[in-house]
């Protein structure tokens, strides 16, 4: 009996082996999924959005382009930090050619390692190239360290990918090629007020202090390096906020003045649109950071008029040259 | 059928409500239908009432049968 | 040391190796060892504590027995000191409120939570030993080493089950050892990770969600809600009797079953005899009777506060709060109700048919007992009372069944979130659908393979991996 139940832990093991190599086909074959689709197809966007969800929510490429007639592509995800941005945008260079302008959304939250994280499972059936998974390893000590069991690199995190996983093996069989969002931007359309300001100003009715972390300032540097070691233009930018969580975020001014600082120093432009007229009302936001379909309407073609005049007014001819391209 | 026992049938009756229940030696709470630890009280209180002695707790801790219940009454008759 | 771990795992199979190959008659000394590791590993100054309490709780069973004058005072003596233990213990877990979702959220150290339920399970089993003597049921042990073995036996060591010592400690002496269940117990504690890992960490999500959820959730997504949590704490806690059984099997060491599919249970008092059979067991035998007994002669009197005092220190025994009172509260209504009408629903069986009759009683059972688990579940009474309101709104909150059920149940309404929503419900209804088949196939080693693989492929396709959530009933 002893003999039989180490060989059935043996074949157990094998089919393991075997899961691991399916999951990780048909997830790559999953064009729904933002990292397996930029790294699969061709995309060769003029401009990339960059972030988390913010940004994910609210910048259109489409009217980007209607208004600049440089192709975009968004390339933000869900609850991302700078490192899961930097993955993002290595798969997407790994199959595409570089884009002439990054724009990455950076605000007070972002340089709070509270907020946002790398989401290991988003990428993780890239697992096997080298900076993806050194990305991993870095971010994500614990899960990292059981990926090199068989199947457990998908068992961990196994309800964020099973589904995943089911529709790469329909986008198999259909042989899908589109996604369902095709430029990555996530129209808000439908969703309400999400009550996280509530939550927010009631767990910190004296307002929260922001703290600068470390290890996102030093992402941030290697994001902008990486842009810069490619030719891309990055700028950073932070969209409108609700207006009412101001006087809850305590040190705003002073993290501001510490990212503008860094953006500075890095020869890196810095837009904020905090004095937007839309930030003063709630009708424009679902969330604090997040604008709902009429606030990103509006957002979106300032956006782009701010950018025509900025490119407008640069004197150095290399990135005109570019756009002309 | 001894005296004990079918008098302790009475009892059994009367506690469960049923007249037509007939209990034997190895009956225990698996074949009878409501004997449990809240009715067991009852039955226990009723026995003593009917044959007007007093049982220990190590006695009602260890009736498991009928037979249990019979030899501890008879005991305590002095039989 | 939990169960769910990477290091329960090497240390079964260390000492399993060891204890294969281990003369018989040394066997139980390895186990001994092996436990008091398995205790001292996560907290030494824990296995202080449970040692000098089994050196003592064993000389006073020996002096008890020996000193016939001063018997009861001895007995006394050492369970005063056993039950101030307890509710020393208790008090300190309980910290502010009662509750140990605060205690866990307050950040103390896991060890320290495992030993404090250990400390309990243990204790209930002292006290239920010394009192066996003092009444003269059974005569004390004469090793102290096996005794010891029997308070720390690792398999039942954090939360049971509750063991007779004359039914365990037996099982240590060589003429009656078991042969070991290998197949049956990797059977067995396969079963207690998938029903862990795969049904009720998937379900508490679900059930957070509606007991911690801020936002006002309908009456019918409240009400499945805290249906779920009954569920979840069924899954969670027999889930841990399966691996404790499953491990003691591999060493050939039967201990008492703890579960028999509660949910089948037609009434209160037979949903009692169903769950953590254990305990109950103590309760009815330390609490119930003797109280029943004294006043016996006041008929129904004995059965009222014969319930009502028990379910009082089972909810003390869980946790210090008003909330853990009203739950002891309902129960003890529930149990007096059935005993006044046990003939009345007698006869009523017999009047309607007993296939119609069975079900609803079956689900009102269900329901009765998911209502007082409400207040088990919330961390402080306003939370209980919010549920309450909730139960009492329109189905929906007022949207759709889409948007006020679906959604709030499965975290949103997202494709992703939906499908995973799904998967748990239908992998529970599946479960207990087929429970009594695959308890009776790992009892008798049929498809004894086949049902290995299937459990471990499910635990690593829809396992919970990350943020495995403590056995809950660990808290108690």
């Amino acid at each position: 009996m002893g003999k039989k139940l180490l060989l059935l832990l043996l074949f157990f093991v094998c089919v393991l082996v075997g899961m691991e190599k399916g999951y990780g086909y048909f997830l790559r074959r999953n064009v729904n999924l933002k990292s397996s689709y930029v790294a699969t197809h061709r995309i060769d966007a003029d401009v990339l959005f960059l972030g988390p969800c913010e940004p994910l929510w609210m910048m259109d490429p489409k009217v980007f382009q209607n208004a600049t007639g440089l192709k975009g592509y968004n390339l933000a995800t869900v609850h991302a930090n700078f490192a899961e941005n930097e993955a993002m945008l290595h798969l997407y260079l790994s199959h595409n050619k570089a884009p002439a302008f990054i724009f990455l959304y950076v605000t007070t939250e972002s340089m709070d390692g509270a907020f946002n994280l790398f989401n290991s499972y988003s990428v993780v059936q890239f697992l096997d190239d080298e900076e993806i998974r050194a990305k991993i390893a870095e971010q994500d000590t614990g899960f990292s360290r059981w990926c090199r069991a068989p199947f457990m690199r998908y068992a961990y995190y196994s309800d964020f990918v099973n589904f995943n996983c089911l529709q790469g093996v329909r986008h198999a069989l259909t042989n899908r090629q589109v996604p369902y969002f095709p430029d990555g931007f996530v129209r808000p359309h439908g969703i309400v007020w999400d009550g996280r300001f509530e939550r927010f100003v009631n767990e910190f009715p004296k307002g929260r202090m922001f703290h600068w972390n470390a290890g996102e300032e030093n992402h941030l540097h290697s994001l902008i390096g990486l842009a810069k070691s490619i030719g891309s233009r990055l700028v950073m930018y932070e969209s409108p906020m609700l207006n009412d969580i101001k006087p809850f975020i305590i040190n705003r001014q002073e993290i501001k003045e510490k990212i503008a600082k860094l953006a500075a120093g890095n020869e890196v432009p810095y837009w904020v649109f905090d004095t937007m007229k839309i930030s003063n009302s709630r009708s424009n936001f679902f969330s604090i950071l997040n604008t709902n379909d009429r606030g990103s309407a509006v957002f979106n073609e300032v956006f782009a008029r701010y950018f025509l005049d900025w490119n407008k007014k640069k004197d150095t001819g290399r990135e005109e040259k570019q756009l002309n391209e | 059928m001894n005296e004990v026992l079918q008098k302790l049938n009475e009892v059994f009756c009367k506690v469960f409500l049923k007249n037509d229940l007939v209990i034997h030696l190895l009956s225990d709470a698996s074949n009878i239908e409501g004997w449990d630890s809240l009715t067991h009280m009852m039955l226990i209180s009723e026995t003593e009432k009917r044959f007007n002695i007093t049982f220990t707790f190590n006695e009602i801790m260890a009736f498991k049968t009928v037979n249990d219940m019979v030899s501890a009454i008879e005991k305590h008759l002095g039989r | 040391m939990q169960f769910i771990s990477l290091s329960f795992l090497c240390f079964l199979l260390t000492t399993w190796v060891l204890w294969r190959f281990m003369p018989k008659e040394r066997r139980w000394q390895l186990l001994l060892t092996a436990s008091l590791f398995f205790i001292g590993f996560s907290n030494p100054g824990a296995l202080l504590v449970l040692i000098s309490s089994s050196l003592l709780t064993f000389y006073a069973g020996l002096s008890i027995q020996r000193f016939p004058n001063r018997r009861r005072s001895l007995y006394l003596f050492s369970l005063v000191l056993q039950v101030s233990c307890l509710f020393l213990l208790k008090y300190i877990e309980s910290g502010n409120g009662g509750l140990y979702f605060l205690f866990r959220e307050a950040g103390f150290r896991e060890d320290v939570l495992l030993f404090a339920v250990g400390f309990s399970f243990y204790t209930l089993q002292h006290i239920a030993y010394l009192t066996d003597i003092y009444q003269k049921r059974s005569s004390p042990q004469t090793s102290a080493l096996r005794f010891l073995l029997f308070s720390s036996f690792f398999a039942k060591f954090n939360a049971g089950p509750l063991e007779q010592t004359n039914r365990l400690i037996p099982q240590f002496n060589i003429p009656d050892q078991q042969p070991a269940g290998l197949l049956e117990g990797i059977n067995r504690i396969a079963l207690g990770v998938f029903k862990k890992m795969v049904l009720a960490d998937r379900l508490a999500p679900i059930v957070a969600g509606i007991f911690n959820g801020s936002a006002a959730a309908g009456s019918a997504a409240t009400l499945t809600g805290v249906c779920l949590f009954t569920v979840q704490l069924y899954f969670d806690f027999s889930a841990y009797s399966d691996i404790a059984i499953g491990s003691a099997k591999l060493f050939g060491i039967e201990l008492t079953e703890n579960f028999d599919r509660p949910f089948t249970a037609a009434s209160v008092s037979e949903f009692w005899r169903k769950w953590h059979i254990s305990l109950i067991r103590w309760f009815t035998t330390s609490i119930y009777f003797p109280v029943a007994f004294r006043f016996r002669k006041q008929k129904y009197l004995a059965v009222f506060l014969g319930i009502g005092i028990t379910f009082l220190v089972s909810g003390l025994w869980h946790g210090i709060g008003k909330t853990f009172f009203i739950w002891s509260l309902l129960h003890a209504i529930y149990l007096s109700y059935e005993s006044l009408t046990k003939q009345t629903r007698i006869a009523w069986k017999n009047r309607f048919s007993p296939i119609w009759y069975n079900g609803m009683s079956i689900l009102l059972t269900f329901l009765l007992v998911c209502f007082s688990n409400l207040f088990f579940r919330s961390a402080n009474l306003s939370e209980a009372l919010r549920l309450l309101r909730q139960l009492a709104s329109s189905p929906f909150g007022g949207k759709g069944p889409t948007e006020g059920f679906l959604a709030v149940l499965a975290g949103g309404g997202y494709q992703e979130a939906l499908f995973n929503f799904f998967l748990t419900i239908s992998l529970m209804f599946v479960f207990l659908f087929l429970e009594k088949r695959i308890s009776t196939w790992i009892r008798s080693g049929s498809y004894a393979f086949l049902q290995l693989f299937f459990l471990l492929l499910l635990i690593f396709l829809a396992g919970v991996f990350k943020h495995a959530d403590y056995f809950i009933y660990l808290q108690f």
